[in-house]
């Protein structure tokens, strides 16, 4: 069996660990002696950029708990379709226009698709309302500016 | 009902005022807030639109207020069961109120406004904020009471509203909380209580993490010089927080790829960061011979490995390729400050990430091998000036086509 270099030693290590949070197997004791066994592999890396790799898994693997309790909140949203049309919906709506009524038209424009986007799942329609009140926000502003 | 009988239920300011109180807390602040009027006003209704913030009082929809008042109808009642639609819909208004106590305790005003902040601007704000209600909602339902009043419906999950700025701001208060040895959720009240010095405190956090003395340095200078050194370090958030500057065409599919692009976001702040100490002659490798550049390479292959490390799904390709351009960078920087010694490190270097990059390309899909090829582009390009630049270039060579036959594609 080939044996494995320092750096992927450090991946598997990173990638174990992953798992094992994911499945709420691993204890902060257990993760701390995971991230020592990694800085200690850093140590013995000749190369500068293998080093500079397993260090940062060092670190990455310390993140990877809030990373893991963000991936929950974001996760149900990060592919969806509707929510990258809302988003790209409200850039547009905010981009800088030569006029003020060119720009309160275009705020109005934007808030009338994501009216008409395609029915949303609940965790969507919390974006999509969210989104489409800053949006309406955003045109009382340019619209009392206009006053 | 009217603005005003809405306004006279003692429910509904005790319930809101909680709130705010609690969001006050969860920022660090002492002491009781003002007590705010609070009216329900069916025009919100009417608008699909739930609370809003105003000068002197806050505007409730009866939608959210009913869903509100849900929890006080009868003590011990399980309405995951009884109306799973209704227990979630009552959730979400618990997240509006929440975040609504956040802007209400941070003193800022979420409803109509005069002056127009830019997109960066709004998202930034936005973003620190929701990435603090992720982290505290647990405590701050705690502090309201709900998890005594509806536990079923506290554990339901916390909905996002801003997932493409959430995520950035939450990666981004993660470098700063690393840098400055500090607790993250430290960093995110701080953010989040910020106002209108975001920006000043985002920049003084990144520098003060670096080194103590150089926001000190940076306020001495005059107000152009201060404005354009705090710029620098937080323009990199403007790709980040919002999806305009790569979600650009509207065929392209969503992509889990707001996580990656927030780490590289941090790296072009720390970049942003040594610019500014390396002109102020802060810079603490430079005192070992450490170029500018070289720092700057080695922070980006970091950040590409925390990246990698962190994405997900398809994500975790383009993030891979990154990973192998930022070695590259390193490779072309190595190069030129070491020459020949530099080289042959560096060629193994290559050749080691060439064996990752193989093993995980092997097991791609097409649309997956697109996408590296897309992303990992500019490593050709850093190969390059390798080649150039290095008087063994021969090793270099053979290091790239190593990578290009393991990887099994063609730059």
């Amino acid at each position: 069996m080939q044996m494995l270099t320092i750096p992927e030693r450090a991946g598997r290590e990173l990638e174990l660990a992953a798992k094992r949070l994911r499945a709420d197997r691993l204890s902060t004791e257990d993760l701390d002696r995971t991230v020592e066994r990694v800085r200690r592999l850093a140590a013995e890396a000749e190369d500068d950029a293998d080093r500079i790799e397993i260090e940062a898994a060092a670190e990455a693997l310390k993140q990877l708990p809030d990373a893991l309790a963000m991936e929950r909140v974001c996760g149900p949203v990060e592919s969806s379709n509707v929510v990258a049309l809302v988003e790209r919906l409200v850039a547009w709506a905010w981009e800088e226009l030569p006029t003020l009524d060119a720009r309160i038209e275009r705020v109005r424009a934007a808030v009338r698709r994501i009216e008409q986007l395609p029915t949303p799942t609940i965790v969507e329609e919390h974006v999509l309302r969210t989104q489409r009140a800053d949006l309406l926000d955003l045109l009382a502003a340019l619209e009392a500016r206009k006053r | 009902m009217t603005v005003q009988q809405g306004g006279r239920d003692p429910m509904l300011h005790r319930i809101v005022n909680d709130a705010i109180a609690a969001g006050h807390r969860a920022l660090g602040r002492t002491g009781r807030p003002d007590r705010i009027a609070v009216v329900l006003d069916p025009e919100l209704d009417r608008q699909h639109r739930s609370i809003v913030v105003d000068e002197e009082q806050i505007r409730l929809s009866l939608d959210t207020w009913e869903a509100l008042r849900r929890l006080h109808y009868v003590g011990g009642v399980r309405w995951t069961d009884l109306d799973p639609a209704r227990a979630r819909h009552t959730s979400r208004a618990l997240d509006d109120l929440h975040a609504m106590s956040l802007v209400a305790a941070a003193g800022e005003t979420g409803g109509t406004r005069c002056d127009v902040p830019t997109l960066t601007g709004h998202c930034l704000a936005a973003g620190v904020r929701e990435a603090f209600r992720w982290r505290t909602r647990q405590e701050w339902l705690r502090d309201v009471g709900i998890d005594r009043a509806a536990p079923d419906i506290a554990a339901l999950p916390c909905l996002a509203a801003y997932p493409t700025a959430g995520t950035a701001m939450h990666v981004l208060a993660s470098y700063l909380a690393e840098r400055n040895g500090i607790p993250l959720d430290e960093v995110l009240g701080a953010l989040a209580g910020a106002g209108d010095n975001l920006q000043e405190r985002i920049a003084h956090y990144a520098m003060a993490g670096y080194d103590t003395a150089l926001p000190a340095h940076v306020e001495r200078l005059g107000a152009t010089a201060r404005e354009a050194a705090i710029r620098r370090i937080v323009a990199p958030m403007d790709g980040a927080v919002h999806a305009r500057a790569w979600r650009t065409s509207t065929t392209d599919a969503p992509e889990a790829r707001t996580r990656l692009n927030a780490v590289m976001a941090a790296v072009a702040v720390h970049h942003g960061v040594l610019e500014v100490a390396d002109e102020a002659g802060l810079r603490h490798d430079a005192t070992h011979g450490t170029s500018l550049e070289r720092e700057k390479a080695e922070y980006a292959l970091r950040g590409a490995y925390v990246g990698w490390a962190v994405s997900s799904g398809t994500a975790r390709i383009a993030a891979l390729a990154h990973r192998v351009a930022a070695r590259g960078a390193f490779v072309a920087v190595l190069s030129r400050e070491r020459g020949a010694a530099g080289v042959r490190l560096a060629a193994r270097g290559a050749v080691s990430t060439a064996r990752t990059l193989g093993a995980s390309a092997a097991s791609m899909g097409q649309r997956a091998r697109r996408a590296l090829i897309t992303t990992g582009r500019p490593l050709s390009a850093r190969m390059g000036q390798m080649h150039a630049s290095s008087r063994s270039s021969r090793q270099a060579r053979n290091a790239v086509r190593e990578l290009v036959e393991r990887g099994g594609f063609g730059f």
